[in-house]
Formats: structure tokens, sequence, C-alpha cells
């Protein structure tokens, strides 16, 4: 009897998310995020550098015969709901893959919108009650400032001096950003845009949407110990439980990962 | 409650039948339309890299035609299994030698490229890590990497050299890998549409 309601139920579960509208979605995963990742805090281990792809918001789009544009933005309306449960994580650095070197070559069109796009949410993000003051977290854009134009590279130095104080968490957006580039500069200027990881933190946790598996000139250097984690998921459907499955594939086999840099490490010293 | 048993079975046959069909579809191998030409192999600290499989590998990717492959591991291959390699008629490069054009299209034999953690990521400590990045890469990119380790890590290969590199994971008892799993994982690197950032 038991095993047959247990049965219904995760049945009826699984229809609901299934079927459930995104503004139902949205309220379940807030609710998994608020109930579930303060507990998983303490029973977990939460890596203190994640980094996103955020891949597939065209698909996405395509796929609900919506416009283009429609499939960023909800990618960035679901950068919001992965920061909200990232906050209760107690994640001390996260950076997203918002727009490549090699997304230059998109149409016009698109382009501008994203441009525009960045612009609006990097003033968004500072105003009342938002990103930036719910979760105290400092914003940082990185990658090829001199490839940008000047609207989003004047809202990406405001955003970055009026959150410099921040501290509880770093968001790096990486905005017209290319890992060679940055390994090109590393090798220039001894410097890179995001701060590699060190072995006495766990190693990084790198995660991809869409089901595509590969770094895409990604944060290659600063992960090259990273526990990797593809998920077949588009980004604007990206919620608590997709979060929660990674992390959970991250505390079963990161150890290695982080034997291979200890041990990396130690042969230099 | 015979209706709700009658129920639950109506909604686990069709997800059934889809799994055999799946299943027997895969028994059948397609063809691989778009080979790479350079593999590269990764094995945790902890895998098994005994001579005879990395032979076997190189015998199954040359049964492909492909021609370059990448062998890393962080204590760098031993002498023993670099032997065998060179025995087997391939020819053996260091990180730091150039694989010309003209030798790598020599599908005679598979160039296997030896890789250690002298190569790879270097963590800084006592010196600039720019030191180590190569200002030219000497051998081009790997298009598949396949890695045999407990975490889905790189584990420390080159990293500047795997921007559009499909990666595929396996556990590190290479005794279960064999021809079938790496016509796979050749097949996954085949179906990959690689969009560039357009």
């Amino acid at each position: 009897m038991i095993l047959w309601i247990t049965t219904l139920v995760v049945a009826s579960a699984l229809l609901l998310l299934r079927f459930a509208s995104d503004r139902v979605l949205d309220a379940i995963s807030a609710w998994v995020a608020w109930a579930l990742m303060p507990i998983l805090k303490r029973v977990l281990v939460v890596p203190n550098r994640m980094y996103f792809v955020m891949d597939g918001n065209r698909r996405w789009a395509k796929g609900r015969n919506l416009q283009t544009q429609v499939g960023h933005l909800e990618g960035y309306n679901c950068l919001k709901r992965l920061l909200e449960a990232i906050s209760l994580l107690e994640v001390e650095e996260v950076t997203v893959y918002a727009f490549s070197v090699s997304n230059f070559q998109r149409t016009a069109t698109e382009k501008t919108y994203l441009m525009d796009l960045a612009c609006d949410k990097l003033k968004e993000m500072l105003t009342r009650n938002d990103i930036v003051e719910k979760h105290d977290v400092r914003v940082r854009l990185v990658g090829e400032h001199d490839m940008l134009p000047k609207h989003v590279i004047d809202a990406a130095n405001n955003a970055e001096k009026e959150t410099s104080k921040r501290t509880k968490c770093t968001l790096n957006i990486a905005f017209a950003y290319s890992s060679q580039l940055e390994m090109q500069n590393l090798r220039k200027k001894g410097s890179l845009y995001v701060s590699e990881p060190t072995p006495s933190s766990p190693p990084p946790l790198f995660i991809r949407t869409s089901g595509e598996s590969r770094f895409s000139d990604y944060l290659m250097y600063q992960s090259a110990f990273a526990h990797i984690c593809f998920q077949s998921v588009l980004w604007p459907d990206y919620r608590a439980w997709h979060l929660l499955a990674a992390l959970l594939d991250y505390n079963l086999y990161y150890k290695s990962a982080a034997a291979a840099m200890q041990k990396c490490f130690d042969k230099q010293n | 409650m015979n209706e709700l048993i009658t129920i639950i079975v109506a909604l686990l046959v069709p997800v059934v039948v889809v799994a055999v069909i799946k299943i027997m579809g895969n028994g059948k191998q397609r063809e691989i339309k778009r080979l790479p030409s350079h593999v590269g192999i990764v094995f945790e600290d902890g895998a098994e890299m005994k001579s005879a499989f990395v032979s076997e590998v190189i015998k199954w990717v040359r049964q492909h035609g492909v021609s370059v492959l990448s062998v890393y591991h962080s204590r760098g291959l031993s002498e023993e299994v670099v032997a065998s390699i060179a025995a087997s008629g391939n020819q053996v490069f260091k990180a730091s030698e150039e694989v010309s054009a003209a030798v790598a299209n020599d599908t005679n034999k598979v160039k296997v490229i030896v890789l250690s953690h002298r190569d790879g990521r270097v963590i800084p400590s006592s010196f600039e890590p720019c030191d180590r990045l190569p200002a030219l890469k000497p051998f081009s990119d790997p298009e598949l990497l396949i890695i045999f380790g407990n975490s889905k890590s790189i584990y420390g290969y080159p990293p500047w050299y795997l921007s559009l590199t499909e990666l595929r994971f396996h556990s590190p008892t290479v005794s279960s890998y064999s021809p079938a799993a790496l016509h796979a994982d050749l097949l996954h690197y085949s179906d990959t549409k690689v969009l560039k950032g357009v």
C-alpha cells in the first residue's frame, strides 16, 4: 500500500514538473532552495568557486517559438534565481559566461540587444532590494573591455565601483571574454581576470548547461582541476534541483580532482 | 486497487518499450562521419595505466584513422610504457617537440605525444606561471579528450589546448574500456555540432 502511494506521489511530482508552468516551477524552485540549501551547506562539501556556462538561451526560445531576445532575458532571470539559491550556500565566488569574444560573430541585431541588456541589467542590479543589496554581492565584468561599447564599459565600471566594498560573494560576469586571451594576458602581465583556485580549498565546480561537453574557451586555466558537470537542461530552465544534482555529483567525485591538484602543487614545492 | 495497478502498468509499458528500442539500436554501430585528427587520453593518478592498455588504445585509434594521440598522466608515462609504444612502430614525442603537419598527416604511424604534470597546469608557487605557458603550441589541439578517473576533471592536462575539445569521462578501471566504447566516443564527437560562438 505504502509502495503504491509513494509511486503515485513520485509520478505526480514528475508530471507536475514536466507540465507545470514556468511560474509554478519558479515558485517550487524558490521553496526548494530556501528549504534545502541551508541544510546542504551543513551536510555537503560546497565548493567556494562555481563556474557556469549559461548555454541554451536561443534553443530555449526557439523551442517555444519565441524571439531570441526573450531567451536571453529569461537567461538573466534564471541567473537571478540561481544567485538566490547560491547565496544560501555561501559560495564565495561565482563566475558566469555571458558573452564570449567569438559571440561577436553573431548578427548585429543580437549583439546590440545583448549589449543593451547587459547595460540595463548592470544598472538594475544596483537598485534597492535587487541582487547586490539582497545578497551582498560584489559585481565585476571580466573580459576584453576594449571590445565593448562605451555605455557597457561605463555601466560595468559603475557597478564595480558601487559594489567594491561588498564581501559576501563575488559575481564575475565574463563578458567579451576568451580564456585564450586571458592566458596571453597572463604571459604578458602576470595576472588573470578571474583568480585561480588554491589547493587548500575544494576544487571549483564547473557547470555547463544544454548538454554540450566542452569548455568553449571559458576559464580553462582556472578549471584545470575543477570537477566538471555537464547538464542537459537549457539555461533558462535551470532551477534549484539542477543545482542540487550538480552538488551531489560534485560530492560523490570531487576528491580525486582535489588530490590531483594537491599533488601537483606539492610537486612544484 | 486493480484499476490502480492497471494504470501504473499502462504508464510504465511505453517507457520500457522505448528503453528496449534504444538498447537494441545501440547494438548496431553507426557510421562515424567526422573523425578527430588528434585524440587525447588522460589517466588520473590512481587509474590503471598499463602498457598493454595504452598499446591497445593506440591500435584501436589507428584502426579508425586517427593519426595523433596525446597521453597525459601527472607522473608521466613510465619508460616501460613509452618503450612499448615505440616498439609497436609508433612515433613518440615530448610536449616540447613540434609535430609538423607533414608528420601529423602520415597515417601509417600514430604520433604519440607524452605529457605529464610538467607540461600541464602549473600551480604558481616560487615562479611566475606565465613562464610555463607556451608562446607557440607545438602540437594541434585535441578535438576529443578521453579521461579515465574518478572525478569528471581534466586532471591538469594542458588546458590551453582544450578550447573546443569534446570531453568524455570514463571510470578509472580501464579494463572496462573497449573498442565499442571508443567507437561511442568517436561517434559522440562526430555527432556534435560546434557553432564556435555564432
